[in-house]
């Protein structure tokens, strides 16, 4: 077996039995590692943007803010069951990619970044406008629908089953992306971020090729956004903040951008300040920007780039 | 009939017009030379017929189609390849990857997105073919941009030929190649199948003459001579600019 599968299946491992141990030592870390699990799930999708098709787009919190609604007011208004209000979150953002994309893909570099910027700042201050709809600032809450699956139904309420979900779902994320990563698509996609100009003389549709990365990237990000919804039971126009738009590319830059897993990686590190370190210093950012930059400087690569060299990752 | 033929080509940049109504024209399977001194608008008639500049004036027709509005993907999928002068690889993938690129890109469905590339087995073949047929056989798995100067260049070529194309393009293959090595890509490139056509831009003056029957003189946007070798070679007018005598 590879080197690179043995860890993949050791970290899974981790997570899927080692962690659930300690819920009752400590119940925080399975919320913790739930919101790793979300966050990952986010910024998976947004290195298929940014990693694999070099596009740096500053508008993603547009559609984790959009999936984190759609699910939201879907169970509030309608009564949704899990998976119905799951659905209607992914299509409302599958949509509003699509019409994003189809003039934002066509901006190139950094009328790309600035385009997004622009649109994440107009979803932001609608957002927080339309307090009727979004309840602004303070947001909304809702009452978990259970997850029912025929004969037996989960209630999210408890934190081990709500963690087990967010890992399902992580793992699916994971597996189908990795495929997409190792399919012609994906191989197009690299040469894509390597050289955009000669894929388009080669016969490929630059803009098409392009545009595909950008919807899968939101759709996943429309999912976080359902799913961070059902973590806190609840979702507030801060979600479609541009902070939340910059936190994807910080993990991925952080653990590894075309890695996928580095998005992990990135998260949890992250989230290890904003938890762990926050406590004895307020102004943990600093830190965690000093070691932002440091692996920038030292691995452009990021951490998983540190990894690969020690271990030839595959 | 001609393959790939202008009509009245023109491209102006401003004041400064660099192609100039070029009435161009290129039979099946025919293998031309295109040179001319620096500035002459060699490059920017290739971008032309490329689809990366759009004409100021004029019309390309291929197999007797106008395709003056296409863009350069459309263009490629009709059959119209180039490489470029200055060399224009995928840096960060391998030889057989910047190669596979280019040759899945004639696959049924070049953008599956859930089956394994590696289960593309008939694309990786041909894509090894080429490599091997240039020489880049043994490097297969090297970084393009770990390669030396000269094997990118064949590098070029070879992604120019992964895509089955019916008109080759080639900007100066040779530059940046050492003596031997130009001799070997000229040597390559004229044992190509029979019916694809090419079009060569050199400053290797031995280089063109060698392998072109026919040569197209370009100076200062404007077609100034055309004709075999030998007949070039005594044009005067082409010996007053180019050849410098």
């Amino acid at each position: 077996m590879k080197k690179t599968t043995a860890l993949k299946i050791v970290v899974m491992v981790i997570l899927a039995l080692i962690i659930p141990l300690f819920k009752d030592v400590s119940s925080g870390l399975l919320s913790i590692m739930s919101t790793v699990l979300i966050y990952a799930i986010y910024g998976m999708g947004y290195d298929i943007l940014y990693g694999y098709t070099n596009q740096t787009s500053y508008g993603h919190s547009l559609f984790l803010g959009l999936g984190a609604y759609g699910f939201l007011l879907s169970v509030r208004n309608m009564n949704a069951d899990f998976f119905i209000a799951l659905l209607i979150g992914v299509a409302v953002v599958t949509v509003a990619a699509i019409a994003i994309g189809l003039f934002a893909v066509r901006m190139e570099e950094s009328y790309f970044v600035i385009t997004t910027i622009i649109l994440v700042w107009i979803g932001y201050y609608l957002a927080m406008n339309m307090v009727n709809i979004t309840g602004g600032d303070d947001g909304l809450s809702m009452t978990l629908p259970p997850i029912s699956l025929g004969f037996i139904s989960f209630s999210l309420y408890d934190p081990l089953i709500g963690y087990y979900v967010f890992l399902s779902f992580f793992a699916v994320v994971l597996v189908v992306l990795e495929r997409i990563v190792s399919s012609p698509l994906g191989k197009v996609f690299i040469a894509v971020r390597t050289n955009p100009n000669r894929v388009e003389f080669l016969g490929y549709n630059l803009f098409y090729c392009k545009f595909i990365a950008f919807v899968i990237s939101a759709v996943i990000a429309g999912l976080a956004g359902s799913l961070l919804a059902v973590r806190f039971r609840y979702a507030s126009a801060t979600y479609f903040n541009i902070t939340y738009s910059a936190l994807p590319i910080i993990w991925t830059v952080l653990g590894g951008a075309g890695t996928l897993w580095g998005a992990l990686i990135g998260a949890a590190i992250y989230l290890l300040f904003v938890y762990f370190v926050s406590a004895w210093w307020a102004n943990y950012l600093i830190l965690f920007g000093a070691l932002l930059i440091t692996v920038m400087k030292f691995s452009p690569k990021g951490i998983l780039g540190i990894i690969k060299k020690k271990i030839s990752w595959g | 009939m001609n393959i790939l033929e202008t009509k009245n080509l023109t491209k102006r940049f401003g004041g400064l017009i660099a192609v100039n109504k070029v009435n161009f024209g290129l039979k099946k399977g025919e293998r031309r030379g295109i040179i001319g001194p620096n500035g002459a608008g060699k490059t920017t008639f290739f971008n032309l017929l490329s689809g990366y500049y759009r004409p100021s004036e004029g019309k390309i027709f291929f197999q007797g189609e106008d395709i003056t509005n296409l863009k350069p993907f459309q263009r490629s999928r009709i059959g119209i390849s180039r490489t470029f002068q200055l060399t224009n690889v995928f840096f960060d993938m391998t030889v057989f990857e910047n190669v596979w690129v280019g040759a899945n890109s004639r696959a049924k469905h070049p953008l599956k997105f859930f089956s394994s590339a590696k289960k593309a087995t008939e694309i990786a073949e041909k894509a090894k073919e080429i490599c091997e047929m240039l020489g880049l056989g043994d490097k297969l798995h090297e970084l393009a941009g770990n390669l030396s100067g000269g094997d990118q260049r064949l590098l070029e070529v070879a992604i120019g030929l992964s895509t089955d194309p019916v008109v080759l393009l080639l900007d100066e293959p040779t530059s940046g190649l050492s003596p031997k090595e130009s001799v070997d890509l000229i040597k390559t490139l004229s044992a190509l199948p029979k019916e694809l056509s090419i079009v060569l831009i050199e400053h290797n003056i031995d280089a063109v003459f060698d392998f072109s029957r026919t040569i197209t003189v370009l100076h200062e946007g404007s077609i100034i001579a055309e004709g075999p070798p030998e007949k070039i070679r005594k044009n005067k007018k082409v010996k007053q600019v180019y050849l410098g005598e």
